[in-house]
């Protein structure tokens, strides 16, 4: 089972696709170059690369790599200090939601046997600067829509939040399959929180 | 949501199998789940083809395909929760303060 023969249902490669579009794509506060070096830079950090010439700030490159491969030591001074170095918090925002995004990608693919996708070529266009009516700091370091938690951390920037909620739900299971505790989805609902709770003990997110 | 999920069906899980993976547990092929997640998160990809394979041989195709799934969605929320600095609540549930001790888990400076 090491050659990528496995079959992958259209439900995820729909939905796979339809991210791979929203990355390359200008998005609320990145074009889409530059969406596309937050994927490559978070990629080289993950690769154990060191920093490349990037288009993007040397901050918005730095709390790259920190998300990409050490997000439970971030803590308010880090997010703080990226802030004082230029990174305003909806700009960071979409930088979390893109990198967190594909780093779901990268793992999948690889989990199914598959080389990590080719980067899509940029598309052009500029960022919407849509902001969300609602949208505050609310018990967390960042905006969002009500108080910082799993359904709402990218509700600050709609299409992001949009985005996680279509991952989330082809991925994992979606909001109303939530309370179905005896749900199977391919696997049973224990094995899928097994899964779930060990993957976050390794990544040591105390969530 | 494992300790639920295991209550709603009838099952009876030590919960640090999460944590220490030589202990048992109720969970089905809990053994192959734990060590293809580990192996993908190390991404040795030897290690990951050898815990693939024997994943596969318990559960199949689909639940191999939906493992990853989850493995990487899980990514995605850890590093997006992580960096929010989300937490569930002003003070910690009591029920979050014991599972984090009986998993002897510390939490985080900011869950206060």
């Amino acid at each position: 089972m090491s050659d990528g023969d496995l079959p992958i249902p259209q439900l995820l490669e729909e939905t796979i696709s339809t991210e791979w579009g929203r990355l390359s794509s200008a998005g609320t506060w990145w074009r889409g170059e530059e969406r596309l070096a937050i994927a490559r830079a978070a990629r080289g950090a993950r690769a154990g690369e060191s920093a490349q010439n990037s288009i993007l700030s040397d901050v918005a490159v730095r709390a790259v790599r920190q998300i990409a491969t050490q997000a439970h030591e971030i803590d308010q001074a880090w997010v703080n200090s990226c802030q004082e170095g230029g990174l305003e918090p909806l700009p960071m925002l979409e930088l979390l939601a893109v990198t967190a995004k594909l780093s779901a990608i990268d793992t999948f693919s690889l989990g199914v046997g598959r080389q990590l996708r080719p980067l899509p070529q940029p598309r052009g266009g500029e960022p919407s600067q849509e902001t969300v009516a609602g949208a505050e700091i609310d018990h967390g370091w960042l905006p969002t829509r009500g108080p910082a938690g799993a359904p709402n951390c990218f509700s600050a920037v709609s299409m992001e939040h949009d985005a996680l909620h279509e991952l989330h739900s082809s991925f994992y299971i979606s909001l109303p399959e939530m309370r179905n505790l005896e749900l199977v989805k391919d696997l049973h609902r224990s094995q899928l929180e097994l899964l779930a709770a060990r993957t976050s003990f390794v990544n040591d997110c105390f969530y | 949501m494992l300790r639920r999920s295991c209550k709603a069906n009838h099952m009876v899980i030590d919960m640090r199998v999460v944590v220490d993976s030589t202990r048992g547990c109720s969970v089905s092929n809990y053994r192959e789940l734990i060590d293809f997640t580990d192996a993908l998160l190390q991404g040795d990809n030897n290690v990951l083809d050898e815990a693939r394979g024997r994943l596969h041989c318990a559960v199949g195709d689909a639940g191999v395909v939906r493992a990853a799934a989850i493995v990487g969605n899980f990514q995605m929320m850890n590093r997006a929760l992580d960096t929010l600095g989300a937490t569930l609540g002003e003070v910690m549930p009591s029920q979050i303060r014991a599972l984090a001790e009986e998993l002897g888990v510390d939490a985080p400076p900011h869950w206060g």
